[in-house]
């Protein structure tokens, strides 16, 4: 090392370093930080004093605050906590914008189907986990996810409606809320789950519920009207205002052959007055949208097309072909956009008196291979709009271009999944994720493994088109994968050697691995197909090699959920059920292999029905599994139905149910520390030794998974999130 | 039913001054991000600093005059946030929570590269005040009399500044020299 330094060798010393370093670029939660700040309420000064008086108000107000924190303390000390709660609720903004700790990290899949304008000519859209407020006059742009909030919980949003104060109200399973781009203003609790709402020209607010009831909110007060001629209040999927008062509202039901038929409705204050027998045959299709025009007529859309009333007269504008939205300009003309059902091309149709000019994907439109979605259309002051699920489009100079989102990564896009797609869930998820560190993770989503990195995601096509299931990197970087074919049929476990995938197992469902790296797949035995057989390969620095099976066994199989392995080497095998869904009763759902056999294992405690979902073993040898009661027929979803974790520490079990205040569990992980995490139906909750903690609550949650580094990732209807460390941290 | 009343005018306007705002530091960001990075020595460091002063920024957003002058104004407010950090280390041990062997910087951008240069590890032994001159002058290519601008100091305070910042950093290498050579 150099002895003697002068400032000449110092200066170029320092300057080559500075010209030699890294230039690295801010992260992408650092630049999106300054949109979060502003969002906030600001907190100004209370007291404007002049600048010269700068350090006295310091000081006055420090003095203030401890002023204050005695009082409170003593006021405390006096009537109990109350007071200090009281007054805590009185600080509380319940309008402001609460970070929720969860970070999406998922792009933009532009599936923005539900477009509204508000009256300041702002476009609002929701969908691919977002709510966006574009601004057609400046082309700007802001979203909000629930990073923000977890009041923008996509799973409890199920569609916008314009705010007459500013914004939109979400509408959520069984609320309302009014967010008009800075906070949450108004929140309206309807009690019962919200089919279709919608604010009258009075501020009042209109909500058809599942329950059968219409329900009107005027302040504080809810009156719930309970003679309306509901023939299924489930499906009431569209309700407008008028500028009288009146109620419409529209029906939409679909038979198991895929007919479809519809009922419009009027309440008019005192009774209901069926109309769809009595106005247009148009009418009897599902019903789509019903828009109260600015000129006092209204357009209903439905199945068999689109219908004008105008002075107690209906006018068929759009025969013969499904009409989803409409909307009309400031110049009276009419704009109706529609999706072909079959694959997808959306169109629109701009009619002016009698003349009618149509625009489709020649013209810029998403064209046909697109997902199946309603397209809503809305016009502002700037311009003609339609919310796709490719996107928000905006016409001009004769064609259309997409404004929103500016890019969608390749592959990422909306897929149309045959048999798997259907109305109200239109996005293929992803169907687990694959924690490796804070910035990197795995997330498998239909036929692609998706890498993120250091803030990008890079795609993995699965190997021979398959649809990506499971995978696992693992120490020397190998990635194993479990596949299946796309009608759900039998699987395959390939392991990635360069940018080849090689098979190495034919039939495997399920993967896992033990402390050592020895990787353990789980499938039909191709010699004794009513078999499973589970086999564990090794690597021996330079390949991998298959060093040990089991015995074929039929006490388990069908849709096999995990394979672990404890520390006494004994081999878990777990199933949902024999035929995947529904559950046969009666199929056993977990067994272990030790000593040369198989054996059927039902945990003491648990429920009589055994199914498991996920089975993975802790650092310390013991064996979890996540299972569920399939015999407790409650609801449609077999998740929704009694769930429990058992922990298996060689000799005995230890359950934890609803009755340890954890319920409807779908998935869960271990970490580095013993702590286990359990995504559930409400949030995230994490068990340290006996008792569980909600960590995240009020946000439906899917798959999780636990770095090594202890970061915590999880998929849900936003798509893929990491938990910040502060949330984690016990 | 909770209903909060906004003053709707108020808000378009807070909404317009957002917009500007947001306009304005976006650029700033990824230099930001790099300034706070060398001056504090570690990413997470630097985030938590840019963040302060995206905060700081917009709080007191309404008293910047000049719209024009952002840049050196924001500057400021992120090197002084950066300076309130390095003496705050100073003051205050942090113990680590995590293994010990776990080394938080492992991998840091700005960690790495000043570590592989011996002058780089000598800046720790700068005080804040020169180590934001140095890296104001280094790193961001600012002469002294942008510097005195930035910080609101005379352009002499930045020279003298610098020139304690020489005599700091040949002290801490020469030391370093006599430890190798043992």
């Amino acid at each position: 090392m150099k002895g003697r330094w002068t400032d000449e060798e110092l200066d170029h010393a320092l300057r080559l370093l500075a010209t030699q370093g890294r230039r690295p670029t801010a992260p992408a939660v650092l630049r999106r930080y300054p949109a979060d700040v502003v969002a906030r309420p600001m907190h100004r000064p209370w007291l404007a004093w002049p600048g010269s008086w700068r350090s006295e108000r310091r000081l006055l107000v420090a003095l203030a605050v401890a002023g204050l924190l005695l009082a409170l303390s003593a006021g405390t000390l006096l009537v109990g906590s109350n007071l200090l709660e009281r007054f805590q609720q009185l600080l509380h903004d319940p309008s402001a914008l609460t970070p929720s700790g969860i970070e999406v990290v998922t792009p933009d899949t532009g599936v923005y189907d539900r477009v509204v304008s508000d009256g300041d000519g702002n476009l609002w859209a929701e969908g691919a986990g977002r709510l966006v407020r574009y601004t057609p006059a400046t082309r700007t742009a802001r979203t909000w996810t629930v990073s923000d909030d977890l009041r923008f919980a996509a799973g409890g949003v199920s569609n916008i409606t314009p705010a007459r104060a500013g914004g939109v109200w979400l509408i959520g399973e069984r609320t309302l809320r009014r967010f008009d781009g800075t906070g949450f203003r108004e929140s309206v609790d309807v009690g019962a789950t919200i089919a279709a709402a919608v604010e009258a020209p009075d501020h009042s607010l209109w909500a058809a519920t599942w329950d059968g009831y219409l329900v009107h909110v005027v302040g504080a007060a809810l009156t719930r009207i309970s003679d309306a001629p509901l023939h299924s209040p489930s499906d009431v999927s569209a309700i407008a205002v008028d500028d009288a008062g009146r109620v419409w509202c529209g029906w939409w039901l679909e038979s198991e052959g895929g007919i479809e038929s519809g009922w419009l409705s009027r309440y008019d204050g005192s009774g209901w007055v069926n109309l769809t027998d009595s106005a247009s045959a148009r009418l009897v299709g599902g019903i789509r949208s019903i828009t109260v025009l600015p000129d006092g007529s209204m357009i209903v859309t439905s199945s068999l097309g689109a219908t004008r009333l105008r002075d107690d007269s209906w006018t068929d504008l759009s025969a013969s072909r499904t009409a989803d939205s409409a909307a009309m300009a400031p110049d009276g003309s009419l704009w109706i956009a529609r999706a072909d059902l079959t694959d997808g091309p959306v169109t629109v149709e701009h009619l002016i008196g009698q003349s009618s000019t149509p625009f489709g994907p020649a013209d810029g439109l998403p064209g046909a291979g697109q997902p199946i979605a309603m397209p809503s259309i809305a016009v502002t002051k700037d311009g003609v709009f339609v919310g796709t699920s490719s996107g928000i489009y905006e016409l001009g100079a004769g064609r259309w271009g997409r404004v929103w989102p500016a890019t969608i990564q390749p592959g990422l896009e909306q897929v149309v999944v045959a048999g798997e797609q259907s109305w109200g869930s239109s996005e293929v998820t992803f169907s687990s994720v694959v924690a490796v560190s804070r910035d990197e993770a795995w997330a498998p989503r239909w036929k692609t493994f998706w890498h993120f990195s250091n803030g990008s995601w890079t795609a993995l096509q699965a190997p021979d088109s398959r649809v990506a299931k499971n995978l696992l990197p693992t120490a020397d970087g190998t990635l194993w994968a479990i596949v299946r074919s796309a009608d759900g049929g039998v699987g395959a476990a390939f392991e990635l050697q360069g940018n080849q995938w090689v098979q190495m197992a034919s039939a495997p469902t399920a993967l896992g691995a033990d402390a050592s790296g020895t990787v353990w797949v789980a499938g039909a035995d191709g010699a004794s197909p009513a078999g499973t057989i589970v086999r564990s390969f090794a690597f021996d620095g330079q390949t991998w090699s298959e060093r040990f099976s089991t015995t074929p066994t039929a006490l388990v199989t069908g849709c096999l959920s995990g394979v672990a392995v404890g520390g006494d080497r004994s081999v878990w095998l777990g199933s949902s059920g024999g035929g995947c869904f529904p559950w046969q009763p009666g199929q056993p759902g977990l067994a272990r292999y030790r000593n040369g056999s198989w054996e059927l294992v039902r945990p003491s405690g648990a429920s009589a029905t055994v199914a498991i979902r996920d089975l993975v073993t802790a650092p310390d040898g013991s064996v979890w599994a996540l299972g569920w009661d399939p015999s407790v027929a409650s609801g449609s979803s077999t998740l929704g139905r009694r769930t429990w974790v058992a922990r298996f520490d060689g000799t005995a079990w230890t359950v934890f149910d609803a009755h340890d205040g954890l319920a409807d569990v779908v998935d869960i992980a271990l970490a580095p520390d013993g702590a286990v995490w359990a995504t559930t139906f409400d949030g995230l909750a994490r068990l340290d030794g006996t008792a569980w903690t909600s960590v995240v609550h009020g946000l439906p949650l899917h798959s999780i998974d636990v770095a090594p580094d202890g970061t915590v990732w999880v998929t849900g209807d936003f798509g893929v999130a990491r938990i910040a460390a502060s949330l984690t941290r016990r | 039913m909770l209903r909060v009343t906004a003053h709707e005018g108020t808000q378009r306007e807070a909404e317009a001054e957002a917009e500007v705002f947001c306009r304005l530091v976006a650029p700033a960001i990824d230099a930001s991000y790099q300034l706070a990075g060398y001056l504090l020595g570690n990413s997470a460091d630097a985030q938590d600093a840019a963040q302060d002063a995206v905060v700081k920024a917009w709080t007191s957003f309404g008293s910047l005059r000049d719209r024009a002058l952002f840049d050196r104004w924001f500057r400021r407010i992120l090197v002084n946030v950066c300076r309130d950090r390095l003496r705050r280390r100073h003051r205050v041990r942090w113990v680590p929570l995590d293994d010990p062997a776990d080394d938080p910087e492992a991998g840091d951008p700005f960690a790495l590269s000043l570590a592989r240069d011996a002058v780089g590890r000598a800046l720790e032994a700068c005080s804040p005040d020169e180590r934001a001159v140095v890296v104001l002058h280094y790193w961001n290519d600012m002469s002294t009399a942008d510097i005195a601008a930035t910080l609101g100091v005379p352009q002499g305070t930045v020279k003298f500044r610098l020139h304690t910042a020489y005599a700091a950093l040949r002290h801490r290498l020469e030391a370093a020299s006599k430890e190798a050579g043992r």
